[in-house]
């Protein structure tokens, strides 16, 4: 298990319960789907996975570490996190910049295999004729395209994706699904959050959903 | 069940426009601590939220250092009165360290009472202005500034956050590189927070805005008896103080 979360509760407020005695874990290598109605927590979880949130009660189990004792910065080396709303994804002027602050961390030089990385990315999210041109200029789903090409600089890590194919057309959501495919293939393992889950169905290890403030397992 | 008593956005607004133009005039310790105090029971007033609590003090604490030196600096390098203590051209005098105090607590008023107003919704600023007879023109630009500032902090917030989940320290870059990285994530933010802007303008332009010279209002804002209350008492306060000191 990459997750093991032990009665878990949260609130942002502390009068309005969000999350009441949560007991689930999440695998590794397992794609696992996670369903609710808006507002229900799904983001919420996603935080509260990604080390973004903390003051709640019960435990969260972290690949043999707990949770709240690490910071987000050690969690993100293991997993990565795409947020639902696109510009909350980036952080540079243009996609090219994007992915090499991904890639450099305004640390390191950037190699020629790192540029041509970075061009693959992009390139399989159709987006290179837009690489060099600023974000505000972008639409919506382009934005997105740009947040999902960082994930195939973090291949090799857990990826929890909130709404990732909200704005995208049908031929990106097969290339995700295709992408997603061969993760499965690889013993890769993913926490999706989509309302458009038909596509996904023969993927999915497991379906998990929130209702009533828990987390229940559907079969 | 008897319902709380709440201030009316134009009773804080003069309450604020005192509070902020006693706290420029007097620049002494004594007068800019009652002024502290006087924020606290506005923002008592306003039966704040836990959330807005929370935001005020990680301000507090975000300025605090910033706040720190520039009260040393103040203390250190302005000279008048008399002398407490003295290093070559260093010195502490009575008027440096008056002036720095003061000026750290009015510091302090200024992110109290942007905690207040921040906040309050949008809508709310353009009935204070309406009912005050503000051209809307005016009272509308007033209150689209007031709202672009928690707008701009929330942009700059979602980047701070969109960094720690790449694994990236700010803190932890050598100063030269931080600089260079501050800057280059500092001009999308205000791009987009522009651009959040120029949406808001779209959308009034599709609602027709300024299509006739006159507009309607759903709601009023109307004054209570406290806010008449506090607004005499607020000016009295005043008057009396400038005559007075």
């Amino acid at each position: 298990m990459i997750y093991q979360i032990d009665q878990l509760s949260f609130s942002y407020d502390g009068i309005n319960m969000i999350f009441e005695d949560i007991n689930i874990g999440l695998p590794h290598d397992k794609i696992t789907l996670l369903d609710g109605v808006n507002g229900s927590g799904k983001t919420t979880f996603c935080r509260l996975l990604s080390g973004l949130e903390k003051g709640y009660s019960g435990k969260i189990i972290f690949i043999d570490n707990i949770l709240s004792s690490l910071s987000t910065h050690q969690v993100v080396n293991e997993i990565i996190y795409i947020k639902q709303e696109p510009s909350a994804n980036v952080v540079a002027a243009t996609p090219n910049e994007d992915l090499a602050i991904w890639q450099h961390k305004f640390k390191q030089k950037i190699s020629d295999y790192s540029i041509s990385k970075r061009n693959e990315a992009l390139k399989e999210f159709y987006m290179d004729p837009f690489k060099d041109q600023p974000f505000w200029e972008l639409s919506g789903g382009q934005i997105k395209r740009s947040g999902l090409a960082a994930l195939l600089l973090n291949y090799d890590k857990y990826w929890i994706l909130d709404e990732p194919i909200t704005g995208l057309d049908e031929k990106l959501v097969d290339i995700f699904v295709k992408i997603l495919q061969k993760r499965k293939e690889e013993g890769k393992g993913t926490l999706l959050i989509t309302h458009q889950q038909q596509k996904f169905k023969p993927l999915i290890d497991s379906f998990l959903k929130i209702e009533n403030k828990k987390i229940i397992e559907k079969t | 069940m008897k319902q709380r008593m709440k201030l009316n956005l134009r009773t804080l607004l003069v309450i604020v426009i005192l509070i902020t133009s006693l706290s420029v005039i007097y620049n002494n310790i004594l007068t800019q601590t009652i002024l502290i105090l006087f924020s606290i029971i506005l923002l008592l007033s306003i039966n704040p939220s836990r959330r807005k609590y929370k935001r005020i003090m990680h301000r507090l604490k975000m300025l605090f250092k910033i706040i720190l030196t520039l009260m040393i600096f103040q203390v250190l390098f302005r000279h008048g009165g008399e002398t407490y203590w003295q290093y070559g051209i260093i010195k502490i005098t009575s008027s440096g360290l008056n002036y720095g105090i003061a000026s750290s607590l009015r510091f302090f008023i200024i992110i109290i009472i942007a905690g207040i107003l921040f906040d309050i919704p949008y809508y709310d600023y353009l009935l204070a202005f309406r009912a005050w007879r503000f051209p809307y023109e005016i009272s509308f630009l007033v209150a689209t500034v007031i709202h672009f500032i928690p707008i701009f902090a929330s942009q700059f917030q979602r980047s701070r956050e969109a960094l720690q989940l790449r694994g990236i320290e700010l803190r932890k870059i050598p100063l030269i590189k931080r600089s260079k990285a501050y800057s280059s994530l500092l001009f999308p933010v205000l791009a987009r927070a522009i651009s959040e802007v120029r949406y808001r303008s779209i959308s009034l332009e599709l609602r027709a805005f300024r299509l006739y010279p006159t507009r309607t209002y759903l709601y009023e804002s109307k004054l209570k008896w406290y806010d008449v209350a506090v607004q005499i008492a607020g000016v009295v306060g005043f008057v009396v103080v400038l005559l007075t000191l």
